[in-house]
């Protein structure tokens, strides 16, 4: 057989092995039942990877802040176990001072998906965290006092650790193939406060906001690439 | 029911799609603290009857602080109270007074906490945990640790120590 000849006939046998394959996936689905869709409905099908893109583009545009946050989930059923991290850095610069607050801080936390029988894998979700940040800032400042002069001074703390929790709510949608697109919007309460007594009191906590509120919103547009483990089974329907 | 399903998540999906950006711009949009500078940068110091606890008017015939070369006061009658402008710089303010009781010298610590409020306001000094590191004087006591302002009364004055002839 000419080499042009076998290469054709390799094609036309691929082809024929994919297009066989298909038809065996879909006899498959055709056979799934109920009881094995149930037995393993809380084995990961695939891990999101989310870069959040209001972040993106401060990192490449002109803003005071540089900051990066990430967020991964993993998902058991209707359940999904959320993995984020985050750098930040920002200079505050006003008449009489400079501030200057960099730190990561890193969440963990499950949501539920309301969402659980999209074959798409679509997410309308709530969920909690637990979120921890380590940071540091500094503020070099000058006083005009009456009495004493002007003078300069500079404050710092090397290291400070602040935690909360945080309210989730938001949505997840494949938007081509492996591309997904999602809301994250947080309600942030219970911070801790052990930083009162410091000679610099902390102006901003990474992830968290301004540190001297109780509570905080946040909101992220996530730009998502799913990694698949598994053919994902979506649950059957409910029988009326 | 199940219509009603597909229906709600075709309309997520297409708020996802083709609203993110406008979303994006309204929640962004963040909220800075109001300006309030609540740091005090004096000490009041009231003079007090030791018999009756009552306010007493009396003579100061100077005050000075260390580091300052001109007198605060000089030859004043009827002072039943005295403020004291805190050095930013350090820890401690020296007073020196020479009142119809004698010379005493009051020797003054506290602790400053710095806070940027906002990048529009800037940062604010707070002057706290006033202590009374030395003095002469017969009688004297804290009553109130923090040199914070009280919005909520103008008119009071802030006292944080009383001295008692």
């Amino acid at each position: 057989m000419q080499p042009r000849s076998m290469r054709t006939f390799v094609f036309l046998i691929s082809l024929g092995l994919i297009t066989h394959s298909h038809t065996a996936f879909s006899q498959l689905d055709s056979v799934y039942n109920d009881s094995t869709w149930h037995k393993q409905r809380f084995i990961p099908t695939g891990v999101r990877i989310g870069l959040d893109a209001i972040s993106l583009g401060q990192v490449f545009g002109s803003s005071d802040i540089k900051q990066w946050k990430l967020a991964a989930d993993v998902d058991f059923y209707r359940y999904f176990l959320n993995f984020e991290f985050g750098t930040f850095e920002r200079q505050w610069n006003t008449s009489s001072s400079v501030y200057n607050n960099e730190g990561t801080y890193f969440k963990i936390g499950p949501d539920i998906n309301l969402l659980h029988r999209d074959p798409d894998q679509s997410a309308l979700f709530f969920g909690i965290r637990y979120a921890i940040s380590n940071y540091k800032d500094e503020i070099s400042f000058t006083t005009n006092n009456d009495f004493w002069g002007n003078s300069t001074a500079f404050e710092e703390n090397r290291d400070l650790t602040s935690s909360w929790f945080e309210m989730t709510t938001g949505l997840k949608v494949k938007l081509y193939k492996w591309v997904w697109s999602g809301y994250t919007a947080r309600f942030k309460f219970r911070v801790n406060e052990t930083y009162s007594a410091n000679d610099l009191v902390p102006h901003w906590i990474p992830g968290y906001g301004l540190a001297q509120e109780e509570s905080q919103w946040g909101f992220e547009y996530y730009l998502i690439f799913r990694i698949p483990f598994k053919q994902y089974i979506p649950a059957p329907k409910k029988k009326s | 029911m199940l219509r009603v399903r597909l229906y709600l998540q075709s309309v997520i999906k297409f708020i996802l799609k083709y609203s993110s950006l406008a979303i994006v711009i309204l929640l962004t949009a963040c909220t800075e603290p109001d300006c309030i500078d609540k740091g005090g940068e004096f000490i009041g110091i009231g003079f007090y009857d030791e018999q009756t606890g009552e306010v007493e008017e009396i003579r100061i015939n100077s005050l000075q602080l260390e580091g300052i070369d001109s007198l605060l006061a000089s030859e004043v009658d009827n002072v039943a109270a005295v403020i004291l402008p805190i050095n930013p710089d350090t820890d401690q303010l020296t007073a020196y007074f020479d009142t119809e009781f004698g010379r005493d010298t009051l020797v003054i610590g506290y602790e400053r906490t710095v806070s940027l409020i906002s990048e529009d306001c800037g940062a604010e000094i707070i002057f706290n945990s006033v202590s009374i590191v030395r003095n002469d004087f017969d009688s004297i006591s804290v009553v109130n640790t923090s040199t914070e302002l009280n919005f909520l009364d103008a008119t009071s004055f802030n006292e944080n120590i009383r001295i008692f002839n």
